[in-house]
């Protein structure tokens, strides 16, 4: 009889389906992964160390590009540590915008984590329906900051200005003719916040059509119930936070248990999973995003009625 | 919350005793100092006491105090016109703290039980610089330890794979230290003749940079005008 011994391999780090940069050290036994060493520097930047000498809000434009899926996100953390150093609050308008780009980030990443998961288990449809809504956010970002991805937004004190009244409209091309841009134009009519209360119009329909997809496709569940089970117990110890912690079944939610900026006066769930597993973190993922909606609503609703400065003045506190 | 913190405050106090060097709350949250023979024996209770239950450990961090205190920029007061864009090159505080080691460790601790948060800091002397690895306490200090040893050359005793895990293959040095330069030591290029990618000494040199600001508003008419 042969031999039968388990086969180590290097993936990446280089590689189609290696998200970034990541180089991992396998070791196979047939097709399960028996032991893998993640070799995980080659994106690392030192950004603390670029950070060292220069001011601080000079360094706001690289937090955006910590993780690049979620860029706001980590202004506001970078944001909001200057802020509390300095003892200082953010005009009540300016937290509102935060939080509703927050929100909006994180159906961004939300998005963004469909699109790949399931494009990486097999399921191709999924990922250029995700990109499509993605791509409406990244409109957002680009009508408030100028730039699509790294928006240096967010600031000390508030954010760099007022939500605009206009939005950027299409324009007819090669590839979309003046009837097409009418209908991709359609929902940019009016100002930001209308853009964006249809976005959460249409969004959850959206939704719905990709959890139809998914939630009971026989081959999703096969690839992913009981798949990387993680207990509350090692999710704790590994450090695990968000949605991760919360598919292990730890009901833990910044946004609840130590809300910051407005979220105290929002109202939302905390979205908590059962079994730890690939699947149930996929539905807490999903979940989130339909919570994020209702955020959004109620930050909109505020935004309209509530005009104010965005900024902190000279001298304020 | 002010008072619940307080009293967290003292019961950790009165629990550890002389264990713990130094405390204060700032910015709402509380950190202790503690010697580095000591982490062992208080990180296991901070975590198995019911009372601190401190099941998550957020991050381990380095600190280098080398530079602490020693300003480059000009930033004593705010102006609405923005800082001052000169390097000083040497302006040094005279009121520089003692501290007993260059180097500490950060352990920045979650109670979920608790909903609460604690900063543990452990100064740690020695060349190079080495304390207890607290891997066995908690699993998620096995990649920051080697991201803190990586980046700060500081050692963890105990750990079991205390590698590099964020510089390149066959790097040298330790880049978070202040006397580390900015731009590094070594840049890769393409050698054509050799035919591969070579490290040579680097050829930046390290400069402030000044972004050119243009502006055209109401502020700026009188002066444009001038000219």
């Amino acid at each position: 009889m042969p031999e039968i011994r388990n086969m180590t391999i290097n993936f990446g780090p280089q590689h189609p389906s290696a998200h970034g940069v990541l180089r991992l050290v396998l070791e196979l036994d047939g097709e399960v992964v028996q032991r893998a060493d993640p070799h995980i520097g080659l994106l690392h930047r030192g950004t603390e160390k670029l950070a060292e000498s220069k001011p601080y809000n000079q360094s706001i434009g690289y937090m955006d590009r910590l993780d690049y899926i979620s860029m706001m996100c980590n202004e506001h953390a970078y944001v909001l540590a200057i802020e509390k150093l300095l003892g200082i609050t953010p005009p009540i308008r300016a937290q509102y915008i935060r939080v509703m780009y927050d929100e909006m980030t994180r159906i961004l990443n939300h998005v963004f984590w469909l699109a790949a998961h399931a494009a990486d288990i097999g399921a191709m449809t999924i990922l250029l329906y995700c990109m499509r809504d993605r791509e409406n956010i990244l409109d957002c970002y680009e009508a408030v900051s100028g730039t699509r991805m790294h928006a240096t937004y967010y600031r000390p004190g508030g954010v760099y200005r007022d939500l605009p009244e206009t939005m950027p409209q299409y324009k007819p091309s090669e590839w979309h003719s003046q009837k097409d841009v009418e209908v991709m134009n359609s929902d940019r009519q009016g100002s930001l916040l209308d853009f964006i209360e249809a976005f959460t119009a249409s969004f959850p329909g959206n939704l719905d059509d990709y959890e139809t997809l998914l939630t009971e496709n026989r081959i999703w569940k096969q690839r992913t119930v009981d798949i990387g089970v993680v207990t509350a117990e090692r999710a704790l110890q590994l450090g695990f936070t968000g949605p991760m912690l919360r598919g292990s079944g730890v009901e833990w939610d910044l946004r609840k248990k130590q809300p910051y900026e407005v979220y105290d006066r929002l109202d939302f769930d905390i979205v908590v999973g059962v079994n730890g597993d690939c699947y149930d973190r996929y539905l807490v993922h999903m979940e989130e995003m339909r919570q994020s909606i209702r955020i959004i609503r109620q930050c909109v609703d505020w935004l309209r009625a509530n005009p104010g400065p965005t900024m902190l003045g000279c001298g304020q506190r | 919350m002010a008072n619940s913190l307080e009293a967290f405050h003292t019961r950790l106090r009165e629990f550890f005793g002389d264990k713990i060097l130094a405390s204060r709350i700032a910015t709402g949250q509380v950190t202790i100092e503690i010697l580095p023979d000591q982490l062992s024996a208080v990180c296991k209770s901070l975590r198995d006491e019911e009372q601190f239950a401190f099941a998550q450990l957020s991050d381990v961090c380095g600190v280098d105090y080398l530079s602490y205190g020693k300003a480059d920029w000009e930033t004593q007061d705010t102006t609405s016109t923005g800082f001052s864009r000169g390097v000083s090159g040497g302006v040094y505080n005279e009121e520089i703290r003692g501290f007993p080691a260059r180097f500490a460790v950060v352990y920045h601790l979650l109670s979920i039980k608790h909903n609460r948060r604690l900063r543990v800091r452990c100064f740690v002397p020695g060349d190079p610089p080495k304390v207890n690895s607290v891997v066995d306490i908690w699993a998620s200090a096995n990649w920051f330890e080697r991201e803190t040893f990586d980046l700060f050359g500081i050692l963890f005793d105990g750990h079991p794979d205390l590698r590099r895990i964020l510089t390149d293959y066959g790097f040298i040095g330790h880049p978070f230290r202040k006397d580390f330069p900015l731009e590094g030591n070594v840049e890769v290029i393409y050698d054509a003749e050799k035919k591969r990618v070579v490290y040579q000494p680097v050829s930046i040199e390290n400069r402030v940079l000044v972004p050119k600001v243009i502006r055209h508003d109401h502020r700026y008419e009188k002066v444009e005008s001038k000219k």
